[in-house]
């Protein structure tokens, strides 16, 4: 199968290698370029070095989490205005929202179906 | 004075004159001729007035008839006349005297003359009165009144205490009063006759006797000393009240006070009550000990209990407790109590007012293990969703991937299992949204977005999606769905108690059957009616439809799988767009389910959302 032609990048931040290679496999048919991280820190160090268009990651990843990532990533100038899909596992959204004081562009829900993904970091690139 | 009474013979005079009774003459005219000082005492008049009077003169008026009739019978029969009558004193004081007269008459039988003796018996037909009432007492109590001598021999013996042990006066008259006394009492009767030779009364000594069944009787015992004439002590007057039905009683609210602790004990389970007029509190034991205080100590002061308050719910705490105090009426909370050693609990109280006054009373019940037991199996049924999530997702995006990328490699029997593969991953996608969804529900963290719906077309849609079902199931799958009814809610919620309410219809209606799907709208609602012909729900399943996780016997009995979480769902989402839903059912000839979804609803906290 040919390659789609390059509409952005992404950023994808999981500790599931699993939910990694899927999501990756999925935006890169899709014709997405995809940069890959299994932890916080490393995906920082990514969307820093050079922001992407998008920022999906996992809300509760061991060590620097989703929403921590998404906090400092707010907070700095270059990467402030990249939107962040978080994709989530956890019951009350509403209360990490609460407990890190920042709110991601949009939700994804696990599970997920590959078109749900795909239309959601489609709109939030817009 | 007249010249030939007896009056004038010295020896009636000098007998007259020292005789310690009243003494008068009269003539055969009826007249008083001669009356003694001590007669004058007693009538209290002086004799010149009394000489020349009617015999019959000084007659109490009432008495008089009764005492003429007596004199002239007695000198008709010639015999002495006595009788008991009153005198009418001047003074108005009525006196009680003995008269009696004999006639004094010559060889010929001509009465010569009338001599008659008057002694004062008032002080003893007063004492007699008396005596008449006090025996009319003892006789109508109910209580038994006894008197015994020193020795303990029985004296007398009312009607009371014939009632009271069985005994007649007759049985027991020179008998002791020892038979009535419990073997295991018997010192009690000589400490009593000890006491009461001493002159000592005893009062409502509270003991046991035996009737002549052999039947114990509890008894309130009072006895006092009677004294002869000299002041000795010279019997024993007793009387005994039977208290068994009283004791009884007594018994009975022990034993019961001692059940409701033990049982609000066990329960976990206090009371409470606050006076309306004091404002004071009344606590049980197990009230005391929920709120982790001494029971034996006094009712803690609204400050000390409000220390005790979870701080997070101590403002809550307050304000419900002065609204009550204001205005009282049926209220529940709850709330947690620190103790001292920082173990928290947590009460669920329930108050109402009472019946014919302002107060309150209430229940408090320790609601600790019941609280912890429902986070745990939230946290559980969280963390379950949560780790089933993950690997879901792989499994559902591969599977998708795969078909996907790979599918012209796949031989038709590798697209089948695929397929198998693709369709159980998607059941167990729902069963998990289910879960979360309930989770989300009970954590409290469940919203639904109001948006314009057209009902109509999502009915249709549902109808649609649940056709492949029906046909399998070989069922009739009817829709009456009226064009463009339009209602605000959350799209995809409202699609979800749509699609269960049909696939409910037809997990419960056997093959041949038929299930109609009806959409109409009335003046302020979307009216959504799911008919079936299945096996229908009995009434005692009714009530608990939608508790969580419950299933009709009939169901688990006919090995229809599901989970139950579906009409908890339902109901969470009606609740949530502040919709109704009614169930109405007949058990073996089907099953009607009708939700009213308000036509504008509004989202909670907010104004009413246009579409």
């Amino acid at each position: 199968m040919a390659k789609a032609p390059r509409i952005g990048r992404v950023l994808i931040a999981d500790d599931e290698r699993d939910i990694v290679e899927l999501v990756r496999i999925v935006l890169e048919r899709a014709g997405y370029e995809v940069v890959t991280a299994r932890e916080g820190d490393r995906a920082l160090e990514l969307a820093r070095e050079h922001p992407p268009a998008i920022c999906i990651l996992d809300g509760a990843m061991p060590g620097l989490a989703g929403f921590e990532v998404l906090a400092r990533l707010r907070a700095e100038g270059a990467t402030a205005e990249v939107p962040v899909l978080m994709l989530t596992a956890t019951v009350d959204e509403e209360r990490e929202i609460r407990r890190h004081g920042v709110e991601p562009d949009g939700f994804m829900r696990k599970p997920f179906d590959n078109a749900s993904l795909l239309s959601e970091v489609a709109r939030l690139i817009g | 004075m007249n010249g030939n009474h007896t009056a004038q013979e010295p020896l009636f005079r000098a007998l007259a004159t020292s005789a310690p009774v009243g003494i008068y003459e009269i003539d055969p005219d009826g007249q008083f001729v001669f009356v003694n000082e001590q007669w004058c005492a007693l009538v209290g008049v002086a004799a010149e007035e009394a000489l020349g009077r009617a015999w019959d003169h000084f007659i109490d008026p009432d008495d008089r008839a009764r005492v003429v009739a007596e004199w002239e019978a007695a000198v008709d029969a010639g015999r002495e006349f006595a009788i008991e009558y009153r005198y009418r004193r001047p003074d108005g004081r009525e006196v009680w005297i003995d008269g009696r007269a004999v006639a004094v008459s010559d060889p010929d039988g001509e009465p010569l003359a009338f001599l008659g003796s008057v002694v004062d018996v008032t002080e003893r037909r007063a004492s007699e009165r008396a005596a008449r009432a006090l025996a009319a007492i003892v006789d109508s109590s109910a209580e038994a009144i006894i008197s015994i001598d020193l020795d303990g021999i029985v004296r007398t013996w009312n009607p009371g205490a014939e009632r009271v042990f069985g005994y007649l006066a007759a049985e027991m008259a020179g008998c002791s009063i020892e038979v009535l006394v419990p073997p295991d009492r018997t010192s009690e009767l000589p400490e009593l006759l000890d006491k009461v030779r001493r002159g000592e009364r005893v009062e409502n000594f509270e003991t046991v006797r035996i009737d002549k069944e052999f039947r114990p009787i509890d008894v309130a015992l009072t006895v006092s000393p009677i004294r002869d004439a000299e002041g000795a002590v010279a019997g024993v007057a007793g009387i005994l009240r039977d208290i068994s039905s009283q004791k009884a009683a007594e018994r009975q609210l022990v034993t019961e006070r001692r059940q409701l602790a033990d049982a609000q004990q066990i329960a976990r389970v206090g009371s409470w009550e606050i006076d309306a007029a004091s404002g004071r509190w009344t606590w049980s034991a197990q009230q005391f000990r929920n709120h982790g205080f001494d029971p034996d100590a006094a009712v803690p002061s609204r400050e000390r209990v409000l220390d005790r308050v979870h701080p997070d719910d101590r403002e809550e705490f307050e304000r419900r407790l002065d609204e009550l105090e204001a205005e009282p009426e049926e209220f529940s909370v709850e709330y947690r109590i620190v103790l001292p050693d920082s173990q928290v609990r947590t009460l669920e109280v329930h108050g109402r007012t009472l019946e014919g006054s302002s107060g309150l009373m209430g229940t408090s019940r320790d609601v600790t293990a019941e609280r912890d037991a429902e986070r745990l199996k939230d946290e559980f049924l969280g963390l379950i969703s949560h780790e089933l999530r993950t690997p879901l997702t792989s499994i559902i995006g591969y599977t998708e991937l795969l078909a996907e990328v790979d599918a012209t490699n796949l031989s038709r029997e590798g697209r089948r299992f695929l397929e198998v593969i693709d369709r159980n991953s998607r059941r167990e996608l729902g069963l998990v949204g289910d879960l979360l969804l309930l989770t989300r529900i009970t954590a409290g963290g469940f919203e639904v977005e109001f948006r314009r719906l057209d009902v109509s077309e999502l009915a249709a849609a549902s109808v649609d999606g649940a056709r492949p079902a029906a046909a399998k199931a070989g069922l009739e799958l009817e829709a009456e769905i009226a064009p463009g009814v339009i209602a605000d809610g959350d799209q995809h919620r409202i699609a979800q108690v749509l699609e269960n309410l049909i696939s409910n219809a037809i997990k419960f209606t056997p093959a041949g059957g038929r299930v109609t799907v009806r959409l109409f709208a009335t003046d302020a609602a979307a009216v959504f009616e799911v008919t079936d012909t299945g096996i229908g729900i009995e009434a005692q399943d009714l009530g608990r439809l939608f508790d969580r996780t419950y299933r009709a016997e009939e169901a688990e009995r006919r090995h229809i799988p599901g989970t139950g979480l579906g009409l908890t769902i339902v109901k969470a989402i009606v609740d949530a767009h502040e919709a109704r839903i009614a169930v109405e059912s007949q058990p073996g000839e089907g099953t009607t389910v009708r939700i009213e979804l308000p036509t504008r609803a509004r989202a909670p906290g907010g104004p009413t959302v246009d579409g």
